[in-house]
């Protein structure tokens, strides 16, 4: 058993094909973007931007063309949705369908991408790539991460702010150092949003802070924080699965098992298993040094006080238990029994509630990812990605294969005084240059994705040899390299693409596309798509008129319940607030959100699937959330469609579908409603309940579900 | 509702269990047969070669039953009972390491085929003429979180789907109207690492199991909300199909948005066939005392054990039955917890067999007891027994595996499986080629390669041919 292993081993790591290092270059995603001609094509007519005309040129190819542009109501649905993650509101319809200027379109876009919600929907998608959650994972125990949330609100902001994306993620992999820290110095707010950053190398799950057994499962538990950090990095961020390399050559990416173990010294200085911290102890205070050391003796010298008044306390009573009976006495009985011991208590109870009053507030804290290691150790290769079995010391590096010679990792001699080793800021150079193949294709091929449903590489979490082809490889390289000269501003990415003619047109399939191009790789029309767990939950709470706006802060909680399922109490404060407000916990998804998709977090999530299953049906049937948003959406139409049935169905398909009812629509709900007065009829609450049951049953519908 | 017949094409399943369903719904499920609706994961799947067993029962004995008290004699144990052990030991608690601790069990050969089990087993002595016993089996943990993963998904690290899901995966649901993949956890609470027992990992989230609850309603957002009446819930569902009718209209052809359609129908349907799958009044008094029911001490375990059955009966193709926590995890009081342990479990398990038999059933289901790992052959503390890696003991009924049998053996002392060692991928491998399935074929693309339960190309997993009847 043991020699047949070990053959494998061996047969993975030497035997197996391989790729010489010298081919590597061969595979497109290797080779840095090089701007393609824009192709010409018969129906150029079409073509809205240089991006239809790639697209076209592929349609053509087999004699198929794009679908028509799709009407104004769904136009506006579908940007809404795509940029914010709910519907247009029924007065930012009527602006759009009454606006004539040749503009108007664009300007809409623009509305939406100005909105705050713009943050939510596509930090979510960053979140959910860079493995983010609220819990560290990997026990059962799943224990609470208090902080991450900040970590949460930082990338919303940095969305929001159209913040350049190579600053973004060099902010995430470096913000410590480029901020200046050092472990005694200050840390001033600006300071704290950069700190905020690097929770990026902090994403992965952390069981540390609850490891027990022997030595070696410790070290286990440290070493996995590292490769899960790993994984989250080249994964997230130039789309490469990477774990392959922990044991051996990788068998299909050109990384050596030593170039995996140079990617990992890069993070060691802060992941060295011989000086853990535990990951909830990982906090830095967010005040100058005079500050914290101020801080630190005001509460020393509370603690001090309050503890004297307490021990002269319990001296008091010491000397009155004279008496076997009397030791027995609580401090109660004590003062019932001996009048001057309650006037002492009470005098004692004062002054400490008056010196607890006078505690400094909490200085602010900021769950980091900083270095306090000055001279950390030297890595060492794992052999067979064994914990226990250290080989030869590795320097921090990265895999020769996705470098050029304008693009090297080179970190710079570390000032005198300065305890971060620099790695990460040579890392993030790296990382973000333009020369690097990867890292502009990884993220304009992720946009496209949550745009269009599918990416132009159908596993953006995977652009390497063994990732899928690009359905339009040129027209990646057309939007990586546009990306880059326009600044890494990914706000204009979606200007370039959402003014596309692929992206306004219908979703109605043409009929030839059915045998040419059945799963619509080709994009003949709009692909149809269902909300995402997300997006069903905040639409259905803006519909009814109930979403919670705020923005940003700590997480809402959620629990189980009693049955088992996850949910936020109806209650809660927070309870109608957006869902990528609600506690993360990676053991703990909201039922609603895990029935239609949310993902655990376990690792990164960069696509997800879409289920179609009777659980689904039922939860939107029969549960509290849809019936509790029904109720609300029929006290809506109360208030702002009056009594006429025809103008509250109206106000009803517009809340909910973006458009007015259509004739069979409007026919099936008068049947509904006649025959539901009937199940009701002589009961007082007849006509609410009608249109309580009218009204989830829209939020049922597919006409609902889908953005077309 | 009567028991499904297996051989039941899914056109005459339909025409017998689909009277109610619209149309539409029929127009998908028929399409289902020719293999052409990707929104549809859970259609049935023709096995790749002739399977002996189409559903799984799995006994979790959580916290690693003691093997050398059970199932394992080993008298060099009891003679050197007291003194150290020869070699080294992999340990969990590694300041607790004590003597060699023979076992307080006594041993006897059980049935016509003489298998030697402890004395705390006599009904599953009972039985085990039906089954294989393999006492060679080895875990790549000492820890319990990622043995668990090890026994339920292959590998040591959590994210991986249990092999429950890579079961409906490669088959499919036999039923549309029940889950495929039920899991019927304690009153008492979940298990250790909880829902990570039945997670559906990287595969698509369709495949995850489904925890029945232990009380009250058996599966959430079954019974339309108190204020709906039939007939008014009745002209909602009419409502929603001629809406959904309208959009489909615009979008023809979309198998998705049909599978929608008729899932609320579905959804409708299943607020009577769940229930009554687990409506026990119709058993027999004399069904109930066979598992148990009849005393409090089994009471528990047997219901779950005879839900099993029930719902394997009405075609559910996989149901993981759990005890709370980690009763097995014996790090003290070894002896005196055992003897509790096997008081609770050892009567409904094997009823379960008996049952499963009696009624035709054993044969086209796998039955399979099982912990994580073992425990240590010597003392922790006073009379406890720490974890062990290296050996422990499972036993697998039904489906087409050996019966009588007992495969493997492990040292003098039962720490290290030394003969036909099975690891959790080889036992994977060959429970998927009890089902049907080869186990190189079941892949799913994941981070760039095609990844499978037992993960062959590294792991080198086989099927231990020995353990089946007649190999395929």
């Amino acid at each position: 058993m043991r020699r047949i292993v070990l053959l494998s081993l061996l047969w993975v790591a030497f035997l197996s094909p391989r790729p010489a290092l010298g081919d590597d270059k061969g595979h497109w995603a290797f080779r840095p973007p090089v701007r393609p001609a824009v192709p010409t094509v018969r129906q150029g007519e079409r073509a809205r931007t240089a991006i239809d005309r790639f697209i076209l040129a592929a349609l053509e190819a087999k004699s198929l063309s794009l679908s028509p542009e799709a009407d104004r109501a769904t136009l506006i649905r579908r940007v809404s949705f795509d940029l914010t993650g709910l519907p247009p509101t029924p007065a930012e319809i009527d602006a759009f369908l009454a606006d004539p200027s040749p503009d108007a379109y664009d300007r809409m876009v623009e509305r939406y991408l100005a909105s705050p919600h713009y943050g939510e929907r596509w930090g979510k998608y960053w979140l959910d790539a860079a493995g983010y959650a609220d819990s560290n994972g990997y026990f059962n125990a799943d224990t609470d991460r208090p902080l991450a949330w900040k970590y949460r609100d930082y990338v919303v902001r940095s969305f929001n702010a159209d913040k350049p994306y190579d600053r973004f993620v060099t902010e995430q992999l470096a913000g410590d150092e480029l901020a200046g820290y050092a472990p005694d110095g200050d840390v001033t707010p600006a300071m704290a949003e950069l700190l905020a950053a690097t929770h990026f190398l902090r994403n992965a799950p952390d069981g540390t802070g609850e490891s027990d057994g022997n030595p070696d499962e410790v070290r286990t538990d440290r070493l996995t924080v590292l490769e899960g950090t790993l994984q989250i990095t080249m994964n997230c961020l130039l789309g490469l699965t990477i774990q392959c390399g922990r044991c051996h050559e990788h068998k299909f990416e050109p990384i050596a098992h030593q170039e995996y173990y140079a990617l990992q010294a890069i993070f060691f200085p802060a992941y060295n298993p011989e000086r853990w911290t535990k990951p909830n102890d990982r906090v830095v205070s967010v005040a100058g040094r005079a500050e914290r050391t101020a801080y630190q003796r005001r509460m020393e010298l509370i603690d001090r006080e309050v503890k004297a008044q307490r021990d002269s306390l319990a001296a008091a009573a010491q000397r009155l238990k004279t008496s076997a009976d009397l030791v027995k006495l609580t401090d109660d009985d004590l003062a019932k029994r001996f009048p001057a011991f309650a006037s002492l208590r009470e005098d004692v109870q004062k002054t400490i509630a008056v010196r607890e009053k006078e505690r400094p507030p909490p200085l602010e804290k900021v769950a980091a990812f900083v270095e306090t290691d000055p001279s950390p150790p030297p890595h060492h290769v794992l052999k067979r990605g064994q914990h226990n079995a250290p080989g030869a010391e590795v320097a921090p590096g990265v895999p020769a294969a996705f470098c050029t010679s304008a693009n090297v990792y080179r970190p710079e001699p570390k000032p005198a005084g300065r305890v971060s080793s620099g790695r990460r800021t040579a890392f993030a150079k790296w990382v973000t240059s333009p020369e690097n193949p990867l890292f502009a294709r990884v993220l304009v091929n992720r946009v496209w994705q949550h745009h269009f449903g599918t990416g132009l590489v159908s596993t953006p979490d995977n652009l390497g040899r063994s990732g899928a082809k690009p359905s339009h490889p040129e027209l990646l390289d057309y939007l990586a390299t546009e990306f880059v000269r326009g600044g890494w501003s990914v706000k204009s990415l979606h200007r370039l693409i959402l003014a596309s003619a692929v992206y306004r047109q219908a979703s109605a399939p043409p009929e030839k596309a059915a045998e040419a191009d059945p799963d619509n790789r080709l994009l003949s029309c709009y692909p149809l798509r269902r909300l995402d767990a997300e997006s069903l939950r905040d639409a259905m709470l803006l519909v009814s008129g109930e979403l919670d706006q705020r923005l940003g802060g700590p997480y809402v909680a959620s629990h189980r319940t009693a049955d088992g399922s996850v949910e936020i109490a109806p209650s809660h404060d927070g309870a109608r607030r957006r869902s990528v407000c609600l506690q993360q916990r990676r053991t703990q998804v909201v039922t609603l959100l895990q029935l239609f998709d949310a993902p655990a977090l376990l690792g990164p999530c960069a696509t997800r699937t879409t289920s179609t299953v009777p659980l689904q049906s039922l939860a939107l049937l029969n549960s509290e959330f849809p019936r509790l948003r029904a109720r609300a959406f029929a006290r809506r139409l109360d208030h702002e469609a009056g009594t006429d049935p025809e103008t509250r169905l109206g106000m009803a398909f517009r809340l909910a579908c973006g458009r007015p009812p259509a004739a069979e629509e409007l026919a099936a709900a008068r049947r509904f409603l006649a025959a539901q007065a009937k199940v009701y009829a002589g009961e007082k609450d007849a006509a609410e309940r009608t249109w309580i049951d009218l009204c989830q049953m829209v939020l049922a519908s597919n006409a609902f579900l889908y953005v077309e | 509702m009567n028991p499904i017949d297996f051989t039941l094409t899914r056109r005459a399943f339909l025409g017998r269990y689909a009277g109610g369903l619209g149309s539409l719904a029929l127009a998908h499920l028929l399409a289902a047969d020719a293999g052409a609706t990707p929104a549809d994961p859970l259609a049935p799947k023709a096995p790749r070669h002739r399977p002996g067993a189409r559903s799984v029962i799995c006994l979790f004995q959580h916290g690693g039953p003691s093997q050398v008290d059970l199932f394992d004699p080993k008298p060099e144990l009891t003679r050197r009972h007291g003194q150290p052990h020869p070699g080294g030991l992999e340990v969990h608690f590694h300041t607790q390491v004590g003597k060699l601790l023979g076992s307080p069990f006594r041993f006897q050969k059980c049935g016509r085929s003489g298998v030697e089990l402890s004395e705390l087993l006599p009904h599953t002595a009972g039985v085990i003429d039906e089954a294989t016993l393999v006492r060679s089996m080895v875990s790549d943990s000492v820890d319990h979180e990622a043995a668990l993963h090890c026994i339920h998904t292959g590998k040591t690290f959590a994210g991986r789907p249990s092999w429950g899901s890579w079961v409906l995966y490669g088959l499919g649901s036999m039923r549309q109207d029940l889950p495929a993949y039920v899991v019927l956890s304690d009153p008492g609470g979940l298990p250790v690492d909880g829902t990570n027992n039945w997670s559906s990992g990287f595969l698509p989230a369709v495949y995850q199991g489904t925890p029945f609850r232990a009380s009250g309603t058996p599966v959430a957002n079954l019974v339309p909300p108190a204020d709906v009446p039939a007939d008014g819930r009745r002209n909602q569902l009419d409502f929603l199909r001629e809406l959904n009718s309208a959009h489909l209209r615009r979008h023809p052809r979309d198998t998705e948005l049909e599978a929608r359609v008729g899932h609320y129908e579905l959804a409708a349907k299943m607020q009577t066939s769940v229930p009554a799958v687990l409506d026990i009044s119709t058993e027999t008094e004399e069904t109930k005392r066979l598992y148990g029911l009849d005393n409090p001490k089994t009471a528990e375990y047997g219901k779950r054990c005879l839900l099993a059955r029930r719902l394997v009966e009405q075609g559910v193709r996989f149901v993981q039955v759990f005890l709370s926590g980690q009763p097995w995890d014996t790090h003290d009081k070894n002896a005196a917890r055992l003897k509790d342990l096997c008081a609770m479990t050892d009567r409904p398990s094997a009823a379960l067999v008996t049952d499963l038999k009696r009624r035709g059933l054993l044969d086209s289901t796998i039955v399979l007891w099982t912990g994580e790992f073992g425990r240590l052959p010597v003392s922790q503390g006073a009379d406890g027994r720490d974890h062990n890696r290296h050996a422990f003991s499972l036993w697998i009924a039904g489906g087409g595996f050996r019966k009588g049998y007992v495969h493997g053996a492990t040292d003098d002392f039962g720490y290290r499986a030394v003969t036909d060692v099975v690891r959790a991928p080889d036992l994977h491998a060959t429970l998927l080629h009890a089902l049907g399935l080869d186990h190189t074929r079941l892949t799913v693309r994941h981070e760039g390669r095609d990844d499978s339960l037992t993960d062959f190309g590294v792991t080198r997993a086989d099927v231990v041919e020995g353990l089946l009847v007649a190999p395929h």
